[in-house]
């Protein structure tokens, strides 16, 4: 009889432990910023030490026509991304009253946002398939829906910003018929991707930070000693 | 989850039988310490661990079982930056290794009274799955690999039926493909019928 009653108890126990054994850290958003970088190997970036930076941010997006409002965090973004190069010994040329390219490179800014959203479906969801038969008649005031929604139950919007050194005397590959893609020399790129919530003084401590870490982990860019 | 939970049911439904007294059944909550190559992706010594052991007697001193353990490692790891597929990438890493043993197992036992001493050997499979969480992505890699756990400890009879037990037990997986070899001493604490 005991055995009756402690080896389910026993089972019960190891069940508990199973569920209760998958344990995830609980992480704020600024735990889940990335910094990552990636160069072309074959580069010699020692024969590179001047950029030329527009001042606007390209905004990667399948509707070209949305008209953004102008905020303070773009202009961080362009000011960081300056400073940290000029910190770590490049030259900036600003001059572009004339035709000829007189930068090493050009330092292209992107923004890509995303949203990611997580819905819950329910097992009523495919409640549509059971036919209604005479015991079970469909009063008019309640109306038959072939299948439930799905809601969503909470989502966030994740930005990523890339920063592209392309070399301006490199030859651009043109496109060609049926593939309407311009290749650029890029030699390295830059990427800081985090979730996109907080205040906007936050959001710009954290893209500090993160760019700083991206200059900081690219030490081939270095033209001398960092601090 | 689904998956666990189905091993150890399939472990109890082939070995409980009618042979009441050659059976027992003990479970032991096993907190352990990551080792070698377990310890250069998740150092550290962790509270989460059990194993569901079930061992039929074949002769006084010597039983043939079943067991099926769980044991999870995990470790933050702030600032450090690791290559993947061509990028360098740094942030918060949030790793967890899950290792889940199955074995075939003897164990010989020496009666002294009411403690009996006893030396155990297992050997099997286990199945690993190692997790990297960074920023809002995974990395998740898993394999089967063989596997092997010698053991020592005490049992001790509580009344006529009950059992309470004290092992060390190292687990050893072995190196597969890519995949390195993970290794952990488990200290078990049990309780148990016979």
């Amino acid at each position: 009889m005991k055995r009756v009653i402690v080896l389910p108890g026993l089972l019960l126990i190891v069940m508990m432990v199973i569920h209760s054994c998958s344990p995830e850290f609980d992480a704020s958003v600024d735990e889940l910023d990335l910094a990552i970088t990636s160069y072309d190997d074959t580069e010699n970036f020692g024969d590179l030490s001047s950029f030329y930076m527009p001042d606007t941010i390209v905004y990667i997006g399948d509707d070209v026509t949305i008209q953004r409002e102008e905020s303070s965090t773009e202009q961080h973004i362009l000011d960081k991304v300056r400073q940290n190069l000029l910190d770590i010994g490049w030259t900036e040329v600003s001059d572009t009253t004339n035709d000829d390219i007189t930068s090493d490179v050009a330092i292209m800014v992107s923004v890509l946002e995303a949203d990611i959203n997580f819905y819950y479906t329910y097992w009523w969801d495919y409640w549509y398939w059971y036919p209604w038969d005479w015991w079970y008649p469909v009063y008019p005031g309640y109306p038959v829906y072939p299948i439930y929604p799905v809601y969503p139950v909470y989502g966030y919007t994740v930005g990523t910003l890339i920063i592209e050194m392309v070399k301006a005397k490199d030859s651009v590959t043109p496109p060609v018929e049926g593939n309407p893609i311009i290749k650029l020399p890029v030699v390295w790129t830059g990427m800081v991707n985090g979730i996109l919530s907080g205040s906007e003084a936050n959001l710009q401590k954290r893209l500090t930070k993160q760019i700083e870490q991206v200059f900081y982990q690219s030490e081939y860019l270095h033209k001398g000693t960092i601090d | 989850m689904k998956k666990y939970t189905f091993i150890f049911i399939l472990c109890l439904a082939s070995l409980i039988t009618r042979g009441q007294d050659e059976i027992s059944v003990v479970i032991n909550y096993m907190p352990s310490l990551s080792l070698g190559e377990t310890a250069d992706f998740t150092k550290n010594f962790s509270p989460r661990g059990v194993e569901l052991e079930l061992d039929r007697f074949i002769a006084d001193d010597l039983s043939l079982g079943l067991s099926v353990g769980w044991n999870v490692f995990r470790e933050k790891v702030v600032g450090e930056s690791f290559e993947y597929n061509n990028y360098l990438v740094t942030g918060t890493q949030f790793r967890y290794s899950n290792i889940v043993p199955l074995n075939v197992k003897t164990k010989k036992y020496f009666s002294m009274g009411n403690q009996t001493p006893f030396i155990g050997f297992g050997l099997g499979t286990s199945y690993t799955r190692r997790t990297n969480d960074v920023g809002i992505f995974s990395i998740i890699d898993n394999q089967w690999q063989f596997h092997i756990a010698p053991e020592a400890g005490i049992q001790a009879r509580i009344g006529t039926e009950m059992l309470a037990s004290l092992k060390i037990k190292y687990s050893y997986s072995l190196k597969a493909g890519n995949f390195p070899a993970m290794s952990y001493l488990g200290f078990g604490i049990g309780i148990g019928i016979n």
